[in-house]
């Protein structure tokens, strides 16, 4: 299996030939499909800077996260789940903040974080900050991750910030984005970073993991 | 409006359903301008399937 | 200044700023404030959403508060008692928290794509209404049903027909948009309804032959007989603040190649008819348009006024000096900044932008939530235009 040639199928967006290298990975050995996943991580990575280089665009990107979900599907009975160790997924909350339903955005950053390392808990959609609180309890997270497109989602995410905060999780890093974000509304909401680009903030999340 | 006469017609089909709506239908369009009537309704069932 | 005196004046700023031959008396000021409105007055959105008379009352409110020359939208933007006298309809009010919420629901799923492009008007008859209505789905409808829809619609025409009489006779605010009718780009009716943004996504990398026919037989319905319909117009009609108006959507997730395929070629025939004619286009393309500048860098000066959302006026000016500008106050100064940081705002782009004219003043966004604007900014901002401009 010529993984390099797999990277460039998923960086290429070619669900054809991905599919069926992906498929003979599964049918020859599933013990191969950790190596799989990886070249698919690697195509992700060509996406990504096929986007900030203005090739692709927000379009491509979907169409990414949906090869992405399939080459998880096809491949996933050869995958190990969890685990600790060094190359365990590490966690993390992502969500769309309160009174705001847009998900387009959220699911782009996701697929690209999943891809990226992370073991993203996304919590969907008009999410509560009392909800992103308890799940980042419950799951011991480090990194948080609100996105939001209408212009009252910063309100929302003040409030989440302030709801972490007032739980004392004040070590939890917070990353904003979407198109109301800016640098004065990262001031304003109290957090750590904002991003528009779905690659600045897996670069952010992959350098305050550590990883 | 004639429910009865037409209750055997299914209204979702199309053409015949829509023509039927159209010819059922109170609108200041005189009746024998079906066609009229007709571009009426798909306005407004355009106007319904965009909001 | 008698009203309709006043109307001409206001509709002359509008046409000296946006035809760029002439410096305007002074900055035009267009409201772009849409569900805010209904707050400010003091009403639930339930309330004036489904109630004509509160939504005049709302408007009257708007405009003898705020001293704008033209309002983009005067109560009509979400006509909801028309799908929900349907037993449907895909917008969610929150009173509580004030918002309203639109809920994307495509009408043509994976697969469907042939029998949309074979038949498009038999395709919404059954397929779409069927996805958005259930007495479509459970086969349930009836003439007193579709008659209750057809008797909203028509109330919600004699609502609208009402306000724009109100506007231009009894505030003398100029008329927005002359009657020259509308065409409907393909790609952005398939972004917004018929595939969605996920589904469009998906079908422009798998199968672009399939999109290239689906654009031509939503073209041919909804974008040609438009098109047509303004190549008969005589040219620019000076009793309206603009000849045309447009929308999009669909360019914020193409790239360029895509863009250049589906969406340009249809774009372009609507703006060089209008640049033939010598008429006017105010141009609203959702979030940045940034990347698609160049392709109106070669239209003559004075056919294309640009509304951007997301993108810096200054750094448009720059790009296309031969498109005039409508907008450019920040919603999020409007809601969050002091007074004096709104009409500094407000002075600037007026003393900048419109020092050789080319500039109308509005807000960036739809102005929606109410934290979106503080009503003293607004009528601060609004007053500096009267005075100083």
């Amino acid at each position: 299996m010529d993984y390099e040639a797999l990277a460039e199928a998923m960086g290429d967006l070619d669900e054809d030939t991905m599919t069926d290298m992906l498929n003979e990975v599964m049918s020859e050995d599933k013990s191969h499909a950790p190596e799989a996943m990886e070249a698919c991580q690697k195509g992700m990575d060509i996406i990504g800077q096929r986007f900030e280089e203005g090739e692709y665009f927000v379009g491509d990107l979907i169409y990414a996260g949906e090869l992405m979900t399939k080459a998880v599907d096809i491949l996933k009975d050869g995958l190990v789940s969890g685990g600790s160790g060094e190359n365990a997924a590490v966690p993390m909350v992502l969500c769309t903040v309160k009174d705001d339903l847009h998900d387009i955005g959220k699911n782009i950053v996701r697929s690209m974080l999943e891809a990226n390392g992370f073991n993203v808990i996304d919590l969907g959609i008009d999410v509560a900050p009392e909800t992103v609180v308890e799940a980042v309890k419950k799951n011991n997270v480090k990194i948080v991750a609100l996105s939001g497109v209408l212009t009252l989602a910063i309100d929302s995410m003040k409030k989440t910030v302030e709801a972490l905060k007032a739980a004392g999780l004040d070590d939890v890093k917070v990353i904003i984005g979407g198109a109301p974000v800016s640098e004065e509304a990262c001031k304003e909401v109290g957090a750590d970073e904002w991003a528009h680009s779905p690659q600045k903030t897996v670069d952010v999340c992959k350098a305050w993991a550590g990883i | 409006m004639a429910d009865e006469k037409n209750e055997k017609i299914d209204y979702t089909k199309y053409p015949e359903g829509m023509k039927a709506l159209a010819a059922a239908l109170s609108m200041p369009i005189p009746p024998e301008e079906s066609a009229k009537r007709e571009a009426a309704l798909m306005g407004l069932i355009t106007s319904l399937v965009r909001q | 200044m008698q009203t309709e005196e006043l109307r001409k004046y206001r509709t002359k700023l509008f046409r000296d700023a946006s035809m760029m031959k002439t410096k305007p008396d002074r900055v035009p000021h267009m409201s772009f404030f849409v569900t805010w409105k209904i707050l400010d007055a003091g009403y639930k959105l339930s309330e004036a959403m489904h109630d004509y008379d509160i939504m005049e009352k709302v408007v009257r409110y708007h405009l003898e508060h705020y001293d704008f020359d033209a309002l983009f939208e005067w109560g009509g933007r979400n006509a909801v008692r028309i799908p929900e006298a349907f037993g449907g309809g895909t917008y969610i009010i929150n009173d509580e928290n004030e918002v309203v919420s639109y809920l994307d629901k495509a009408i043509c799923d994976r697969g469907e794509e042939d029998e949309l492009i074979a038949n498009p008007m038999k395709f919404f008859y059954e397929k779409g209404m069927t996805k958005k209505y259930p007495c479509w789905a459970e086969g349930s409808v009836t003439p007193a049903m579709v008659q209750k829809a057809y008797d909203e619609n028509n109330a919600f025409i004699q609502f609208a027909m009402k306000m724009l009489r109100m506007l231009p006779e009894e505030y003398g605010m100029a008329k927005m948009t002359a009657p020259n009718g509308f065409c409907y780009c393909g790609i952005d009716f398939m972004f917004n309804t018929i595939l969605g943004i996920k589904g469009l996504s998906y079908l422009m990398r798998r199968d672009p032959g399939k999109v290239d026919a689906m654009v031509e037989a939503l073209d041919e319905l909804y974008f040609n007989p438009g098109l047509e319909a303004l190549k008969k117009a005589p040219g620019p009609n000076m009793d309206y603040a603009f000849d045309y108006d447009i929308t999009l959507l669909a360019h914020t997730i193409l790239n360029q190649k895509q863009f250049e395929r589906w969406l340009w070629p249809d774009l372009k025939k609507v703006l060089d008819v209008l640049a033939e004619k010598g008429m006017t286009v105010r141009l609203f393309m959702e979030g940045s348009s940034k990347r698609f500048w160049e392709y109106f860098k070669d239209y003559p000066a004075g056919v294309i006024t640009m509304h951007p959302e997301a993108d810096d006026v200054f750094e448009l000016r720059k790009a296309l000096p031969n498109c005039a500008i409508l907008g450019g106050m920040p919603v999020q100064l409007l809601g969050k900044g002091t007074r004096e940081q709104c009409v500094e705002r407000a002075r600037i782009l007026c003393n900048e932008l419109g020092k050789d004219g080319g500039f109308i003043l509005s807000q960036d966004k739809m102005v929606s939530f109410r934290n979106d604007a503080q009503p003293e900014n607004v009528k601060a901002v609004c007053d500096y235009v009267l005075e100083h401009t």
